[in-house]
């Protein structure tokens, strides 16, 4: 480690400094605007206190969305881990073109949102598409689903979509932690008469799950802030059963013109994220130590 | 090591149905775009197109400003990767591999930039962006983009400055190198795979943005793919040749792209992690 | 060729003290060694000559030059590093050549220059090459020609060798053995190796816990140590320590003690100077050599039963003592073999013995 302070100063100050005005300074604002009553953008407004506040917790809306937001959050960290764990051990093994199957492995996080929204959206059609033909072919089904046409069956759609498009980068990340535990861990084992099931469940599984603690919530805050996958399959709907946080954060700023209101549940939905991403490190940080 | 049977055939099962999951979705769309629009919305689908034809990508040059869109997204995507390069490298190797005050303070607070939902900012970014004049312009964009960009990048880079030996970074200093000719002649030549990873990182991070562009774009000569696509979804009556003839080209530069360099990338994303 | 001096040296990385009060002279020319157990701040104490550190204290001085706060380029040092720390991405020709290229020699020199010192080092073939395209050995020689081609005033070498095989390490040691002699440079050496220390050194600092034991040429330190644990350090295999009594005085000055250990009464051992309490019990210092072959008259016999035996062929090491204390170690010279459980004699030449205090301070 080196020293001069000066120059490490100006080496991190540019990026400091950019993260300063574009992500600290709105927060800030975001935080004066909650306590103010500003509806678009542009128009005047005066301090009020927690009015908004107020107002915001004792919305339905708000705390269906904080429900919602749960539920979704929940359900992506479940199918995301299954899938994800299951790929990291397919690719941990050697097998003939094991690295490009890593590499290509992220391909469904790579492409654009839009382009995630526009496949699966033609695949899960009603009118042609390619899933409900297939199982009406397959006798499933007689009729075509409209997969988002029901707030339970939207909301499993997405959910399922949102985890295609993320459970790669989590699988990878596990991989990383998987080539980590040293073979001869492994070769110990084996030489110990361990089968592969009792192999997992005594090495690979207790040695990755400070890793899967990390991945949890470094899920959970990107599932949370999930948006425009949402916004473009479902804008929330059908009758606010997929609106999430972020939804409703921008309805309530683009759609109502209620700035204020909007910023209010931002300020409060930040205040959860960041309580639960300090409490999660910290008890990870403490598992870690025993 | 060797593996049983029984494993072989459960690897061959979770490789097919890895395959079947990430592969099959986009060889049917990209597979679709050639097909007649007939065969497109047909009650049996078909696996292998029965029909060709190039009038879906016709439709989508002609009737829309989808080459403008591409340009804008290739130029917002190079400079954001560009610039957050020039940021981020000087900063990890600050972060990591010198002393100064307040070194862990401000490396937390970068990394906390992950726990508050984007969606927050967005809001009194717009009415900064208004005063500033850098709404609807691609500066305005590239801006954005860097800053998203920047925690994840700096971070995954850690794992590439930390894997040098201080051994050599002390031969340097022997040699009478400076802080700056060390960090441009051997530092950076010997990061290059993290460079490399973290340059793809941002340009695809631009390359996918939806939301930022979305409010802060308001003309269509100004707009990127995912954003000028999405106005396509909506533009017209649901035209399935041509959207999913959007979506194939949409998907080409990504690919090529990561078919140059995608070992690179990932390689430096399971380094980075969790370290 | 310079001289270096160093005075009351302190270094402290954050409250906890790494050097005390460090005092050292070099003199133009030669060639010093520092050993001692890892963590006994021999690296520090390069690194802080060379300026990858710096002092809290004391200053450090190359030919009366203060360098205490100078940047390391501008000591005109050269250092070889145990990793050898060569830059991966450049070729033999350019790692030699950076160094000189950053003090803005001209290309055309900095070629010459490299190409000169590659032909002493017969580096010449491998010039083009990069690092990992070479062995051992090679790479050892490129990163003492990177020190070699900046002309330095002094050489520093931390642990060059400890990488190499054990054949390849003396061969090592030789070739800067040899470069020493040619170059006559001054040149400082860490390492933790004695057998390196020994014949290497013009002068061996023997380091323990931030502090310098005793400084002194190999054969001294060896014949005439001032403590416990430099006689400890120095010398292979291990001097064995044993208690003693003293029980009275010779004539001449010499202290009687009893050993019980090896059950010998009123075993004359000189002292370095002054006398001995009567009565004191005090530690003997006897190496595996101060045991001659018996019926030569020069000491009290004593038989041991050697409990594990190394046969090395010209020499012989006896292992000898319940397993519950460190075993007496006597060497057997010229005696075919020895076989574990047999008996050892051997004479007990105390007159080349050592008496520490309980203290471990030399008596």
């Amino acid at each position: 480690m080196r020293g001069s302070t000066p120059l490490a100063i100006a080496f991190v100050a540019p990026a400091l400094l950019l993260l300063a005005a574009i992500l600290g300074w709105p927060l800030i604002s975001a935080v004066v605007l909650s306590l103010q009553n500003i509806r678009a953008i542009g128009t005047g407004g005066e301090l009020i206190g927690f009015d908004n506040y107020a107002e915001v917790l004792s919305d339905a809306t708000f705390w269906r969305a904080g429900g919602i937001s749960i539920v979704w959050v929940l359900a992506n960290a479940v199918v995301q881990t299954i899938l994800a764990l299951i790929t990291a051990l397919a690719l941990q093994q050697n097998f003939p073109g094991v690295r490009i199957a890593r590499t290509w492995v992220i391909l469904t996080w790579i492409v654009p949102t839009v382009v995630t929204v526009i496949i699966w959206r033609w695949l899960f059609s009603s009118s042609g598409g390619m899933i409900n033909p297939l199982l009406m072919q397959l006798g499933v089904i007689e009729r075509p689903i409209g997969f988002f046409n029901t707030p339970t069956t939207a909301m499993a759609t997405l959910i399922f979509i949102n985890s295609w498009r993320w459970f790669p980068f989590i699988a990878l990340m596990m991989l990383a932690g998987l080539t980590r535990i040293p073979s001869d861990l492994y070769e110990a084992a084996r030489l110990d008469g361990a089968n592969s099931w009792r192999r997992f469940i005594r090495i690979t599984w207790p040695l990755l799950a400070p890793t899967m603690g990390v991945l949890l919530v470094i899920g959970t805050l990107l599932s949370f802030n999930v948006f425009d996958i949402i916004w473009l399959l479902t804008s929330g709907g059908p009758a606010g059963g997929t609106r999430t946080l972020p939804v409703l954060i921008y309805e309530t700023a683009f759609k109502s013109y209620n700035l204020s209101e909007a910023a209010t549940i931002s300020v409060l939905a930040t205040v959860f994220l960041m309580g639960f991403a300090l409490l999660a490190t910290r008890y990870i940080s403490k598992t870690e130590a025993q | 090591m060797r593996r049983s049977w029984q494993m072989n055939i459960l690897l061959a099962l979770s490789l097919a149905f890895l395959c079947l999951l990430i592969l099959l979705p986009f060889w049917w769309v990209v597979s679709s775009s050639f097909k007649e629009p007939q065969e497109i919305i047909s009650r049996s689908p078909t696996m292998v197109p029965h029909s060709f034809t190039l009038q879906h990508f016709q439709k989508l040059l002609s009737s829309s400003a989808y080459p403008t869109y591409m340009l804008n997204s290739l130029i917002v995507s190079t400079i954001s990767a560009i610039i957050t390069l020039m940021l981020a490298v000087p900063a990890a190797y600050a972060f990591f591999r010198m002393h100064f005050p307040g070194r862990e303070v401000m490396y937390r607070t970068i990394l906390l930039a992950y726990a508050f939902p984007s969606i927050v900012v967005l809001i009194p970014l717009f009415g900064m962006f208004v005063k500033l004049g850098l709404v609807d312009t691609l500066t305005g964009l590239v801006i954005i983009n860097v800053t998203f960009a920047l925690p994840f990048s700096i971070w995954m880079l850690r794992s590439f400055f930390a894997g040098l030996p201080k051994e050599i970074e002390e031969a340097a200093v022997m040699d009478g190198a400076s802080t700056l000719v060390i960090l441009r002649r051997v530092m950076i030549p010997l990061i290059t795979p993290g460079i490399a990873s973290v340059g793809i990182f941002a340009f695809i991070l631009s390359w996918t943005e939806y939301v930022f562009t979305s409010v802060l774009i308001v003309s269509d000569a100004k707009r990127t793919v995912p954003v000028g696509f999405s106005g396509i979804i909506g533009q017209y009556q649901i035209d399935w040749g041509m959207l999913l003839a959007g979506a194939s080209f949409a998907v080409l530069p990504v690919i090529i792209l990561f078919s140059l360099v995608g070992r690179w990338f990932v390689g430096g994303l399971t380094e980075g992690a969790v370290k | 060729m310079s001289n270096l001096h160093i005075t009351s040296l302190d270094k402290d990385y954050s409250g906890h003290q790494v050097l005390h009060g460090i005092n050292l002279n070099v003199d133009s020319g030669e060639f010093v060694v520092f050993v001692g157990p890892s963590g006994c701040g021999k690296s520090t104490l390069l690194r802080t000559i060379a300026g990858l550190e710096d002092a809290s204290g004391g200053s450090i001085n190359i030919d009366a030059r203060d360098v205490t706060r100078v940047d390391p380029a501008e000591r005109g040092i050269a250092m070889v590093f145990q990793t050898y720390a060569l830059y991966p991405h450049m070729t033999v020709e350019e790692n030699m050549a950076f160094g000189l290229e950053m003090s803005g020699m001209s290309k055309a020199e900095r070629k010459q220059t490299v190409a000169q010192v590659a032909e002493t080092l017969h580096l010449s073939d491998y010039l083009p090459r990069k690092p990992r395209q070479l062995s051992g050995g090679q790479r050892q020689r490129v990163a003492i020609g990177r020190a070699i081609v900046r002309n330095p005033k002094i050489f520093l070498f931390d642990e060059p060798l400890s990488n190499l095989d054990a054949e390849l390490r003396v061969k090592m040691r030789m070739e800067i053995s040899a470069l020493h002699q040619r170059l006559g440079a001054t040149m400082i050496y860490v390492t933790h190796d004695q057998v390196e220390a020994m014949t290497l050194a013009d002068k061996i600092v023997v380091l323990r816990d931030g502090r310098i034991e005793q400084v002194g040429a190999p054969m001294d330190l060896y014949a005439d140590p001032d403590n416990a644990f430099v006689a400890g350090f120095i010398g292979s295999p291990k001097i064995n320590f044993l208690q003693a009594q003293v029980t009275g005085r010779s004539a001449d000055g010499g202290a009687l003690v009893t050993v019980p250990r090896l059950g010998l009464k009123n075993l004359e051992v000189k002292p370095r100077g002054g006398m001995v309490d009567i009565g004191a019990t005090v530690t003997l210092g006897l190496r595996p050599e101060h045991f001659g072959a018996p019926g030569q008259g020069r000491g009290p016999a004593v038989t041991l039963i050697a409990d594990a035996v190394e046969n090395l062929g010209s020499v012989s090491y006896a292992h000898a003592g319940p397993d519950a204390e460190e075993p007496v170690v006597v060497e057997v010279k010229d005696q075919a073999t020895l076989a574990p459980g047999g008996a050892v004699t051997a004479e007990v030449l105390s007159g080349r013995a050592f008496l520490f205090d309980a203290d471990g301070r030399r008596l």
